[in-house]
């Protein structure tokens, strides 16, 4: 690095803002913060193309991204996403079985990912900008994980750092807490050799890191956890609207913000939330589900159905009785009121050990009663561990959720503004500024380690 | 049902179920269903259902045919000669051996892997040339890779002629029928 300048960062980030994915604000924050603290961030994200056939792009998402930071979208190969016959290139309208093959053999040989052609475009663009004027550092988050093997490319060709941002798991499933590849996967090969020379491998939680730190001993002291944070500049919640102990009259208002899947114990909360009612204190409470049903069509999942179909044709509504309200997915800009018309939030959340979830960082900062419906042991905890309105059964035995909403209604009911002062104080935290400092830190440390080294 | 036309394309002879199925799944839709297929190497699998028009390409392609000249009509021709003389029992003899080892044999070992090789398959010229004048879909429904080429000849046809292309799908559940109808 020269002296004087600004140190120059490539980020490569699959999921950038206009991108709707779920991921994408960790992204955003880290760009946002790397470049208010001194770094010129070049980003290199999906094709537009990409975005837009998955959904609107998020333009105001778009609008938050600090405008020094340079967005570059390097091509991505539309095999996998096209399906329109009159799209197909001559090579694969004429051959379409050798076409599949060579696919099939490019993800079995030279990268796992249908997103590999990104990460060889990716490299490209990065090598030219690089040849323009260098890079002293890259950033890789992942996933998609071809900007893992972009990142180690790189630094192969160039010498050039990176750090690699495990913002999802690759080769361990999450819920079922067991590798998600067999042991001769290409994967293995792959993840080896991108954490064997990173100068900084991040995780979201102390279980993830652990877990990591276990297969590959020798980059256990380069790992580092970086949990995700709320964004307070995103999410401005009005902690004190409407508490419910203002009108101890009306029905409390649980709700889940998210979208319900086929691995979360989604049986187990509406039956707990069945018996809950049954409490004088719960009386009339309803369960607001905001969110997609994420799996809905090819569900054989009974209460799944019930919470889709809404009445029958005799008039009855099993999902209503049960209290259970589906409202639909909630834009970004929404979620805030939601936040605020809630009383009770339900963290419902699949696996345990290894997950967890970007959505608790939120509900904490809304300063609400949390009732946790998982498997005991949820990696969430270390978050929520101090936060003072956390009511967990730490099981998923029926009766004992229903307890557990029981006294989160109940507080909900009781709470006093200390209480939320208190719940406030936690999730500040969390936010993200405070949880990226540490990896900045670390980025400068490999820039200063390079420096001495010459 | 509707005077529409569906042209259900299963080259490759590879989802024989599936196939089924879906030629099932339109019969209250459709006024007519056509099937492509092409039996040089295709495995058994169940029955088209009744009503269901089969093409085969493999009929229609001359190596099929030069294969039938050369292991059945030339020597069927010799042997039927045969037959009239007093040799006809030692020869009914030879030609059920001759069926049941060389013929079977030479198609098997021969003839369809030549069928398998693309560079030796027309489908998709021999499709245009004597299925598509014979059609005029309103859906078209590829079910497996090898149809692919075969379709993309018919949506060119129709652009070569200015013509609405017809709708094509991988499937008749994504195609935006009603088949509320279908017998199913």
């Amino acid at each position: 690095m020269g002296t004087g300048r600004q140190p120059r960062v490539l980020y490569l980030s699959f999921y950038f803002p206009p991108s709707r994915a779920s991921g994408v604000y960790r992204a955003r924050a880290t760009a946002n913060y790397l470049a208010k603290h001194g770094w010129d961030v070049t980003v290199l994200a999906a094709p537009m193309w990409f975005l837009q056939e998955a959904g609107a792009p998020d333009e105001e998402l778009a609008a938050t991204v600090d405008e020094r930071i340079r967005v570059e979208r390097p091509a991505l190969h539309r095999y996998q996403w096209t399906h329109d016959l009159r799209s197909f290139s001559r090579f694969r309208a004429n051959l379409p079985v050798l076409a599949q093959r060579g696919f099939r053999w490019s993800l079995e040989h030279l990268f796992p990912e249908s997103y590999g052609t990104w990460g060889i475009a990716a490299l490209a663009r990065a090598l030219r900008r690089h040849a323009r004027q260098r890079f002293d550092l890259v950033l890789a988050t992942g996933n998609p994980f071809a900007s893992f093997a972009t990142a180690w490319l790189f630094h192969r060709l160039t010498g050039v750092p990176y750090v690699v941002d495990y913002r999802d798991s690759w080769t361990l499933n999450l819920f079922t807490d067991s590798p998600a590849f067999p042991k001769s996967h290409p994967a293995w090969w792959w993840e080896r050799r991108i954490i064997r020379d990173a100068g900084a491998t991040v995780f979201v939680n102390e279980a993830l890191r652990g877990w990591h730190a276990e297969r590959y001993p020798a980059a256990a002291d380069r790992m580092m956890v970086v949990p995700n944070g709320w964004d307070p500049d995103l999410l401005h919640i009005d902690v004190s609207a409407d508490p419910a102990s203002a009108d101890r009259g009306r029905p409390l208002s649980f709700g889940y913000l998210g979208t319900v899947t086929r691995n979360q114990p989604v049986a187990e909360m509406i039956e707990a939330f069945r018996r809950a009612r049954s409490h004088p204190d719960l009386r009339g409470a309803e369960l607001n589900i905001h969110g997609h049903l994420g799996f809905f069509r090819s569900s054989p999942h009974a209460l799944l159905e019930m919470l889709a179909s809404g009445p029958a044709p005799d008039g009855s509504d099993p999902a209503a009785e049960a209290g259970l309200r589906l409202r639909g997915p909630v834009s970004k800009t929404d979620v805030a009121s939601v936040y605020e018309h809630t009383d009770v939030l339900v963290f419902l959340a699949a696996g345990a050990r290894y997950v967890t979830s970007g959505k608790i960082f939120e509900y904490m900062a809304s300063a609400r009663p949390i009732v946790s419906v998982h498997a005991p042991g949820i990696a969430a905890g270390e978050v929520l561990a101090g936060y003072p309105l956390w009511f967990n059964a730490d099981s998923l035995d029926v009766d004992e959720v229903a307890d557990s909403m029981v006294s989160a209604g109940k507080a909900a009911r009781d709470l006093t503004a200390e209480q939320r002062v208190q719940a406030c104080r936690h999730a500040e935290g969390y936010t993200r500024d405070l949880l990226m400092a540490p990896l900045e830190e670390r980025m400068r440390s490999l820039l200063r380690r390079r420096a001495v080294r010459g | 049902m509707t005077g529409m036309q569906v042209l259900f394309l299963a080259v490759g002879s590879i989802r024989r179920n599936a196939l089924s199925m879906e030629t099932a799944a339109v019969t209250g839709v459709a006024a007519r269903r056509m099937v492509v297929i092409d039996s040089a190497g295709a495995r058994k699998g169940p029955k088209l259902p009744e009503g269901v028009e089969a093409i085969d390409i493999a009929r229609l392609d001359p190596l099929m045919r030069i294969e039938q000249l050369l292991l059945y009509r030339g020597p069927g021709f010799l042997a039927s000669l045969l037959r009239r003389g007093p040799l006809r029992r030692p020869v009914r003899r030879m030609w059920r051996a001759y069926e049941r080892r060389v013929t079977r044999w030479v198609h098997r070992e021969l003839f369809v892997p030549l069928y398998r090789k693309w560079i030796f398959r027309t489908g998709p010229r021999l499709v245009e040339r004597k299925v598509l004048p014979r059609v005029s879909p309103d859906l078209v429904v590829v079910m497996d890779l090898n149809s692919i080429p075969v379709a993309v000849r018919v949506l060119d046809r129709y652009a070569a002629r200015g013509e609405p292309a017809p709708e094509v799908a991988y499937s008749v559940q994504y195609a935006g029928l009603d088949l509320s109808a279908s017998a199913g």
